[in-house]
């Protein structure tokens, strides 16, 4: 899995490549707790993004929720499958996806 | 098609081994300057402003000179071959020979000797010198001292003892002497201080007068002006008398005369010296005493060692060496084999020849032997036998040792007989000097003889191993030797010789030694040949144009006749040449009858043979006619109109040059001087053309009163003939053919194959070398591959310890056979194992090669099984076949074809490596042509011939397997054969 | 008529047969199939002792060949073998080949051999081949000539090791055809091939070999129809098995990932059906089941893919208490896993200590 953003002043767009699974979401968590700190806005790009797991949901959960305290926090250009994951999960009620 | 090609590749070989012996032997040749004549248009030097220089201008007129300042410069251009030769005077070329070696000298009486004196100065004292040594120098010629000392200083070697003129004591007073110190041998320095022939002559002088000597060293030219000076009394240093000097000088007369000679490359001529040999390659044989003693002698020459004296002669021959050491014997016996080999003529010590037995044991033997050794050089018998082995000729009778019907037993003797003069074989006997003495040893006691041929190593070895009860064949005694056998007491002595190569070979008459030459029946020279050449064969025939003819087509090799019958039948043909008989000569003269009127007519022609020699008309004739081309003119014998009487004259017209036909009429030189002798005493004369037999016949009976034929006025013929006085004095030559190249070549090649093959039977021990070759293959091969198999089998067995214990000794014996060579198992078996007397070389070189070739059937045989699809022994066993049913109809036949190229190609080796049975006393065909070798020593032709043979035989062999293969081959069985009986 | 009994044969580093034990009647046609090295030739290479049995018995009509006294050529005798690489003797022609062993082994006389081996070669259309060798004929004239090979020897049973596996596919009709044709007349084989259709077909019998005996023993429509055990099913149905036991929670997860990508590849699994593979496992066994795990767990993950049917199924076997994966607290990964699959199913068991079972059908 690689990690890549892109800062914009208060806007940071971190973008996902790869699998996002059991052993690759802690390394995703330490990295948004750090990168947060005083972003208004954060897009996620999953465009890359090839898997996704219930663990790596967890981590969507939490950063969601502590981006509602500070801005908000979109997702964008996930596929069918993640879309499925969404879904069948109800996670897309929570998450803001475009 | 195959065949063809192969005997293409065959011719092939055949025709390139011929071409590398030819050139091998041709690359001998070289151009030498050998007589005076030779150097008519050479390159001469000259010693600037010496008395040579006129000489050579003289002598040569056509020649190219060059001048040089010194001697040294002369002898580094001739070294360079820059030029070929000088002119010196002998005692000077002496000198020369102390520091280098390489140069001879060629005599000639058409050169002036030089003549030396000292030279007194011109006052009263250097008169009375003068006249002193006057005095001297006669005494000195008269008692022989100055032949003494000249000996010392001229005769090559540098001498080693010199006289010291500062230990003169003379009170007369002192003679101051002015010497050159750089003239060698006159006067010169050396270690040991002045010295030289010229200052040892002075000081005898001077001793004898008794004056002291008083010596400066300077150049000649202040010699000269010290003496006009009256600073020295006496110069010396081989000043040469001229007439210019004497004009100037006051000379003594002459204290030495010392002949001219031509100086150039090549080897001394008959007195070839040890020392020409430091530097060189000197061969010797491993073990001998010349091995010892060659290096003591000669400490710088480069030593090789070789095994056997055939090897020696043929290194020799082919230029691996230049000289060898051995004994006398051989020397003679070479010789007469025809080898053209020379001697260097030194004394160089004596080798003792004894007889060996082993260390310790047989001792009543050898008491037996000494006492008879004792009782034979008492009564002269030994000394009988030497003369007769160690002669001029080879003996013609030989001792029986088949039949002595001894009873006190058999001596096994030890002997290799290719030790010519000692042990050869001839007619497939064995002869010698040797085999004589043993002979008669054995007559006188009792004994009975097996000689058993082999090495001569293995002598020494199969001895001291006590396989033989004593072993003799020119052995010599060395100290070595005596540590580990017994010697009997000396029973023959001999000189060492070093052998080198003939110097002379073209012009050499030893070449004529063991040839085949052709006589007129009944003339001079049928004697005459058979004196020089005791050795030769003679072959008679009826005249002489049939012996001419003979000697063209190669059916002999030399007619002997004179030189100028030689040199007319040489003009028409170039490809004759001629080699002078220094031994004899022939006058020739006209016939006259024995009575009164024959007397008066001789007389006549003595005056007029006189008046002829006396005006040189004589010697103008004897060029006409007997010189190297045909004179084309006819004598007018019919204008003679005397008005004396008519001589009746017979005339031999086949006698050319001296008397022929030409244009149909006679001429001659005789014819000439008849007609001039007719003319100045007015005689007619009417011709009779007959043989000069007739003639003289016909002078017996008054019908000739003069007889012209060249004829020889041999002392027989004086009893019944007038002779005039000779008008010619003819030299006796050889003549030979020397055919074309290749001609020669395949002539040599004949000879050479006549005797290795034809002579003496030699053949037969061919056969018998082929036969024990195949016997010990055949075997071998046989038992061999039987204990391959065997071996093979066992390991293969169901018991578990046989197969294991098998295959251990397999493994085992085939790494040590693989490990040591084939030669040293045989001689382990043969000396080692197998020590008893009884066991034949041939049944251990048997048992050897089965033991190697048993291991290879073994190796190969596993290897070739292993091969075979491990399918095969399933489908075989699934089928019900048992173990060795299996191996024997399905795996085997499978595997032979893997088996079969490795084993005719071993068996092949086989054959080839039986080559070495020699080494354990086996006559195989190696040894025997070895034997062959050393009996003819014939170099080349007998190895070439054995090589063909295995060659051949080895042929067969792999096309005899070849056909054994292909009727293995299963695919080639008809179907019909396969199904014999079988109704389809 | 051949009765075996705790058959073992054991290698330096392998033991093909364990504890074989079976009865062959006369007339049996017997198919011997099985995954490669489950010792299905050495089983028919034990029969006529081309291998040597480590233990146990072969008894022939009453002899038991594996006894030291026992003269094994004479039983050779009576059984034939054809070989994979048809073994025919290369320095004999094709007569020859046949004539051989009747005439050494059976004593029979030059003619008798020659008309009944000509015979012979006529009935598998040979007959003009007769004096041809082995390296002129192509690879199914030589296994027809094996077999006339091991008839003439009038046997009375044939073993048949892999006969056409050497065969270009060309060829490998004719030689099924004389096969068939003994099957037929009512001789006794033992035929060890992989041609699934043809062992269906001729055989009355069929071995599946496995796990060092005769794993399953049927007839040809149990075993190919209606296989029972798991092993055979999965051989038969050519289930794509991989298999993995977990025994640590810090087992090499990506390793496991890359493996099961890398057998759905091979297999030519859809890749959206490896993606979901992945998926039920990563939610179902490392999310669910994985923590309610000790200390000293084991946890045996297989997938078995059906080329024909084009089904994946992932199965789990988990020691420790029982626990309904579908009663799982954690609804997101099961969710997840519902999603990825076409049914979830659990079952207690009790198999090698193994307490619980999941079935999974991957969509």
């Amino acid at each position: 899995m690689t990690i890549e953003q892109i800062v914009n002043a208060t806007e940071l767009t971190v973008k996902v490549a790869g699998r996002l699974d059991t052993t690759t979401a802690p390394e995703l968590e330490t990295f948004l707790k750090q990168s947060i700190e005083g972003v208004e806005k954060l897009i996620l790009d999953f465009s890359e993004l090839e898997y996704l797991s219930s663990a790596g949901l967890r981590i969507l959960l939490t950063t969601q929720k502590a981006m509602n305290k500070q801005g908000e926090m979109i997702i964008k250009n996930i596929n069918e499958t993640i879309n499925e994951i969404f879904e069948v999960t109800g996670f897309i009620d929570i998450l803001t996806v475009e | 098609m195959k065949t063809k090609r192969l005997l293409c590749l065959l011719l092939a070989i055949l025709m390139v081994s011929i071409l590398l012996v030819s050139c091998s032997n041709e690359s001998q040749q070289e151009n030498k300057f050998e007589t005076f004549e030779d150097f008519e248009t050479a390159r001469l030097g000259i010693l600037t402003g010496s008395v040579f220089d006129k000489q050579t201008t003289e002598l040569f007129p056509n020649a190219e000179k060059y001048n040089f300042d010194t001697v040294v410069d002369l002898l580094s251009n001739l070294n360079e071959n820059k030029i070929d030769g000088f002119l010196i005077d002998h005692a000077f070329y002496s000198a020369i020979g102390w520091e280098k070696s390489g140069y001879c000298a060629i005599e000639s009486d058409k050169t002036t000797p030089s003549e030396f004196g000292f030279v007194t100065s011109d006052t009263e004292k250097g008169n009375t010198i003068n006249r002193e040594l006057n005095e001297f120098i006669a005494k000195m010629n008269e008692n022989g001292e100055v032949k003494k000392l000249a000996d010392k200083w001229f005769s090559g070697t540098k001498p080693t003892e010199f006289e010291d003129y500062q230990s003169l004591t003379g009170e007369k007073g002192t003679i101051y002497v002015g010497m050159t110190d750089v003239d060698p041998p006159w006067s010169f320095q050396n270690d040991t201080g002045l010295t030289g022939f010229d200052l040892e002559y002075m000081i005898l002088f001077a001793r004898e007068y008794g004056y002291k000597l008083e010596i400066s060293t300077v150049d000649f030219s202040f010699i000269l002006g010290g003496l006009k000076s009256g600073k020295y009394d006496v110069g010396i240093g081989g000043i040469t008398i001229t007439e210019e000097r004497k004009q100037e000088l006051n000379f003594t007369d002459v204290y030495y005369q010392s002949p001219v000679v031509m100086v150039t490359k090549g080897w001394e001529k008959g007195a070839s010296r040890l020392s020409n040999l430091s530097g060189k390659k000197v061969g010797v044989m491993t073990g001998s005493i010349q091995a010892v003693m060659m290096p003591e002698l000669v400490p710088d020459a480069e030593y090789m060692e070789f095994n056997s004296v055939s090897d020696l002669i043929a290194a020799l021959g082919s230029n691996k060496i230049d000289a060898f050491g051995c004994d006398e014997s051989l020397y003679t016996s070479m010789l007469w084999e025809g080898q053209a080999v020379d001697r260097i003529d030194e004394p160089l010590g004596e080798s003792n020849y004894g007889i060996i037995f082993p260390k310790g044991k047989k001792l009543e033997l050898q008491s037996e032997l000494n006492k008879f050794i004792a009782d034979r050089t008492a009564d002269g018998t030994l000394k009988e036998l030497e003369d007769k082995w160690f002669g001029a000729k080879e003996p013609l009778e030989f001792a029986d040792y088949e039949n002595l019907n001894g009873t006190n037993g058999t001596i096994t003797v030890a002997i290799n007989s290719a030790s010519m003069p000692f042990v050869y074989l001839k007619n497939n006997k064995f002869v010698g000097f040797d085999i004589e003495v043993i002979t008669a040893f054995a007559k006188e006691y009792g004994y009975n003889v097996k000689f058993e041929d082999t090495a001569f190593a293995a002598i020494l070895g199969g001895v001291q191993s006590e396989k033989y009860d004593l072993g003799i064949s020119g052995i010599t005694i060395t100290d070595e030797r005596k540590e580990s056998m017994d010697f009997s007491d000396v029973y023959h002595v001999e000189d060492l010789a070093v052998i080198i190569r003939s110097e002379e070979d073209a012009n050499d008459l030893s070449q004529f030694n063991t040839a085949s030459l052709g006589v007129v029946t009944g003339s001079l020279y049928g004697g005459y040949s058979k004196e020089q050449f005791p050795n030769a064969e003679i072959k008679e025939f009826n005249n002489f144009s049939d012996v001419l003819v003979a000697l063209k087509q190669g059916k002999v090799d030399g007619i002997m006749l004179d030189k100028p019958n030689f040199n007319s039948v040489a003009r028409e043909d170039d490809s004759l040449s001629c080699v002078v008989v220094p031994a004899y000569s022939v006058e020739i003269g006209f016939g006259f009858q024995k009575n009164e009127g024959g007397d008066a007519l001789q007389a006549q022609m003595n005056t007029f043979l006189a008046k002829l020699d006396a005006d040189g008309t004589t010697q103008k004739l004897i060029d006409k006619w007997y010189g190297e081309t045909e004179p084309q003119e006819t004598i007018p014998l019919e204008e003679l109109k005397g008005n004396s009487k008519t001589l009746s004259v017979s005339i031999d017209t086949t006698r050319k040059p001296f008397v022929y036909m030409y244009e149909g009429k006679p001429v001659g030189f005789e014819i000439e001087v008849l007609y001039m002798f007719c003319k100045e005493y007015g005689y007619n004369v009417t011709i009779s053309d007959v043989s000069f037999a007739s003639g003289l016949a016909g002078l017996a009976s008054e019908k000739y009163d003069l007889v012209c034929g060249g004829l020889y006025m041999t002392p027989e013929r004086k009893e019944s003939v007038n002779f005039s006085n000779p008008y010619m004095n003819a030299e006796v030559v050889m003549a030979k053919y020397e055919r074309s190249g290749f001609l020669n070549f395949m002539l040599s090649l004949q000879e050479s194959f006549e005797k290795t093959f034809i002579r003496e039977q030699r053949w037969k021990l061919i056969v018998e070398g082929i036969y024990t070759t195949m016997v010990i293959s055949l075997f071998s091969v046989i038992g061999g591959t039987l204990l391959g198999f065997a071996l093979y089998m066992l390991s293969r067995s169901k018991n578990k310890w046989l197969s294991k214990s098998a295959k251990g000794v397999a493994k085992v014996y085939s790494t040590i056979i693989a490990g040591t060579p084939t030669l040293v198992i045989l001689m382990l078996l043969f000396y080692v194992v197998f020590t008893s007397p009884d066991m034949s070389g041939i049944v251990v070189a048997i048992v050897g090669f089965t033991l190697i070739f048993g291991s290879f059937v073994y190796d190969t045989l596993a290897l070739a099984v292993s091969g075979v699809d491990i399918g095969q022994k399933e489908a075989a066993y699934a089928l019900g076949y048992s173990r060795n049913k299996t191996f024997f109809r399905i795996i085997l036949p499978q595997a032979m074809k893997m088996f079969m190229p490795s084993y005719s190609a071993e068996i092949v080796n086989l054959v080839k490596a039986t080559s070495v049975v020699g080494y354990i006393a086996v006559n195989d065909l190696t040894k025997m042509g070895d034997i062959i070798r050393g009996n003819t020593y014939e170099a080349f032709f007998p190895l070439i011939a054995v090589a063909l043979i295995y060659f051949i035989i080895t042929w067969l062999i792999t096309v005899l397997l070849g056909i054994v293969k292909r009727k293995l081959e299963p695919k080639r069985r008809k179907n019909k054969n396969i199904l014999k009986g079988v109704k389809r | 008529m051949i009765t075996i009994r705790h058959l073992k044969k054991e290698y330096a580093n392998a033991t093909p047969l364990k504890d074989v034990n079976v009865e062959i009647h006369k007339g049996d046609v017997i198919s011997v199939i099985g995954p490669s090295g489950t010792g299905k030739s050495t089983l028919i290479r034990c029969i006529n002792l081309l291998e040597t049995p480590t233990s146990g018995e072969i008894f022939v009509d009453g002899e038991c060949i594996t006894d030291k006294k026992c003269n094994i050529n004479k039983v050779r005798q009576k059984m034939g073998m054809v070989f994979q690489s048809f073994n025919l003797f290369n320095h004999m022609n094709v007569i020859e080949n046949i004539m051989a062993a009747p005439m050494d082994l059976l004593k029979k006389s030059k003619q008798e051999a020659y008309d009944y081996g000509i015979e012979l070669l006529r009935t598998v259309g040979l007959a003009d081949k007769a004096f041809n060798y082995p390296d002129q004929l192509s690879g199914g004239q030589k296994q027809r000539v094996a077999i006339v090979r091991a008839l003439a020897m009038e046997p009375e049973i044939i073993l048949l090791d892999e006969p056409t596996s050497a065969l270009d596919p060309t060829m490998v009709g004719e030689v099924q055809a004389v096969i068939r044709d003994l099957a037929r007349k009512g001789l006794t084989l033992m035929i060890v091939t992989h041609e699934m259709r043809f062992a269906r077909e001729i055989a009355n019998r069929v071995f599946y070999m496995d796990e060092g005996g005769v794993y399953e023993d049927g007839t040809p429509e149990e075993i190919f129809d209606n296989p029972k055990k798991e092993k055979t099913i999965r051989f038969i149905k050519h289930l794509k098995v991989f298999e993995h036991l977990i025994t640590s929670k810090d087992f090499d997860f990506i390793g496991f990932n890359t493996d099961l990508e890398e057998f759905g590849r091979r297999n030519q699994v859809a890749p959206k059906t490896i993606y979901r593979a992945q998926s039920v496992f990563e939610e179902l066994a490392v999310q669910c089941v994985l923590p309610k795990l000790d200390k000293d767990f084991k946890l045996n993950v297989a997938f078995e893919y059906s080329q024909e049917e084009e089904t994946l199924f992932m199965t789990l076997k988990y020691d420790g208490d029982t626990f309904d994966v579908r009663n799982t607290p954690n609804v997101i990964s099961f969710a997840i896993a519902e999603n990825a699959s076409e049914s979830i199913e659990y079952a207690e068991i009790d198999e090698d200590g193994f307490k619980n079972l999941v079935t999974v059908k991957i969509k």
